[in-house]
This record gives C-alpha cells, sequence and structure tokens, in this order.
C-alpha cells in the first residue's frame, strides 16, 4: 500500500481496529486480567468527534502481575516491544496510534467491569460508559474535564441516578454539587 | 442548552428566503451536534484523524494517527 492510498483508503479505521486487536491480545495471552477504552476516545464514542490523540486504555492487570503495592506492566510493554512497538514519552506507538495503558484504581476498575461491550468493525472491545467516564472526569475535575462532561450531557444519555450511585460508593459526594 | 434572550425572535432570511428565528437557528445547530454525535463510531474515528491532520497543519507539527503503509500488509 502507497502513502496516497493511506488518504483515500480507510486506512485510520484500519489502524484502530489492529490497535484493538492487538489489545485483545494482550488479555488472551493473559499479560492483562481486563480492559477498557476510557478518556478522549471513549466520551467520542458518545458524543460528536473532538480533538484528542492518545487512546486511553485502562487495564486490570492480571493475578500473576499484580503483587502487594506493585503492578508489573512490564511484560505489556516486553512483548509490544516484540511486536516491533516502540515507545514515545509515556505512551507505546501501536499502529501509528500513542497508547497509554492505565492501572485502574477502584472506580476506574469498577468502570472496566462494567464497561460497554461494543464491536469495531468487527473486532470486540470494551467502551467505559457514559455514568463512569463522567464520574472520572468529575473527580479530575480540570476545565478540559467539565468540558467533555457537558458534551455528554448535551449529546449523549447519562443516567443520572447511576452516576449519583457510583460517585457516593467512591466517596466523591461533593462531586454531586457539581453536576 | 439554549437560553433565550431579546434578540432570539429576530427572523433570518436564509436561501430561497426561508425565514428562520435566531432561535431556530440555535436550536437546529444544538440538534446537529447530537446528530453528529449518533454516527457510527467508525465514521468518527474517521473524521477525528481528519481534526488532527486539520491541527497539524495550523500548529505545523506530526501528530495526527500515522499508520505505517509496511505494516498494512496482512
Amino acid at each position: 500500500m502507497n502513502p496516497q492510498d493511506c488518504l483515500t483508503k480507510n486506512v485510520f479505521n484500519l489502524a484502530m481496529k489492529k490497535t484493538l486487536k492487538i489489545i485483545n491480545q494482550l488479555k488472551k495471552k493473559g499479560l492483562i486480567g481486563d480492559y477498557a477504552i476510557g478518556g478522549g476516545i471513549a466520551t467520542i464514542f458518545y458524543v460528536e468527534p473532538f480533538l484528542t490523540y492518545d487512546l486511553d486504555i485502562f487495564i486490570i492487570p492480571s493475578k500473576k502481575e499484580r503483587r502487594k503495592n506493585l503492578i508489573l506492566l512490564s511484560p505489556i510493554f516486553d512483548y509490544l516491544e516484540d511486536q516491533g512497538y516502540f515507545w514515545s514519552g509515556e505512551h507505546i506507538i501501536i499502529e501509528g496510534m500513542p497508547v497509554q495503558f492505565i492501572p485502574a484504581d477502584k472506580l476506574e476498575e469498577e468502570a472496566v467491569r462494567k464497561a460497554k461491550q461494543i464491536k469495531y468493525e468487527g473486532i470486540k472491545s470494551k467502551v467505559m460508559t457514559p455514568e463512569y467516564l463522567a464520574s472520572i472526569l468529575l473527580r479530575a475535575g480540570r476545565k478540559k474535564d467539565m468540558a467533555k462532561i457537558e458534551k455528554l450531557f448535551q449529546q449523549a444519555k447519562v443516567d443520572m441516578k447511576k452516576l449519583k450511585g457510583i460517585l457516593r460508593r467512591h466517596g466523591l459526594n461533593d462531586k454531586i454539587k457539581l453536576l | 442548552m439554549f437560553v433565550m434572550n431579546k434578540n432570539d425572535e429576530i427572523k433570518i432570511t436564509m436561501k430561497s428566503n426561508r425565514k428562520i428565528t435566531r432561535k431556530e437557528l440555535f436550536e437546529k445547530k444544538e440538534l446537529f451536534h447530537k446528530q453528529l454525535a449518533k454516527i457510527p463510531f467508525e465514521q468518527k474515528i474517521r473524521m477525528l484523524v481528519r481534526l488532527q491532520e486539520i491541527a497539524d497543519s495550523i500548529q505545523k507539527k506530526q501528530r495526527s494517527w500515522r499508520i505505517f503503509p509496511m505494516k498494512l500488509k496482512e
């Protein structure tokens, strides 16, 4: 395929598709327990496209990679490097796409477990639900996070009861008044 | 959410002499964004990459998602 084809064909969808395939392989090989797409790309799943660059993958580490007070991500990175992918800052570039693997904390772990099952061009994946995305964004609370929350409220169906429940369960009661 | 103000009932003449109020104009704009939110994820990713390319051209940087042609052969 020549570079001109990259502009005209469905190449970028192919990049996303291949990236999801690679991440599914990590799960299949037991290098991660589970994962879900979060951050900007997950928000775009529910709202109109906006500019973002990285693909945030929230992961639940596999049991064997989880030790007391230590999460080992190196086996994931070793595997990806063996596949020919390389590092750029905090991201690993998979199929031209900067991917960040974020070990999930308690709230994010629940978000991963309850994420929506999707198919991207036939590839199975999971995307955090709008309620969990909003909770994580509210907790971060930066201006750019609040802008995403506004989009979610305007353009997606956010179940307020579920959202408030998540915030209460995770000690984020003070964030309810921001809604 | 659309907030009314005193100019909202002012009529605007559109193409073919169609007239709409400012209020209607902004309501349609909101609807347009909601409709964009409903398009398939795959299509949104294509649009995102286009946005990245536009941003690249303005910022004179290259940050848009690139795929290396050699890796495409499967």
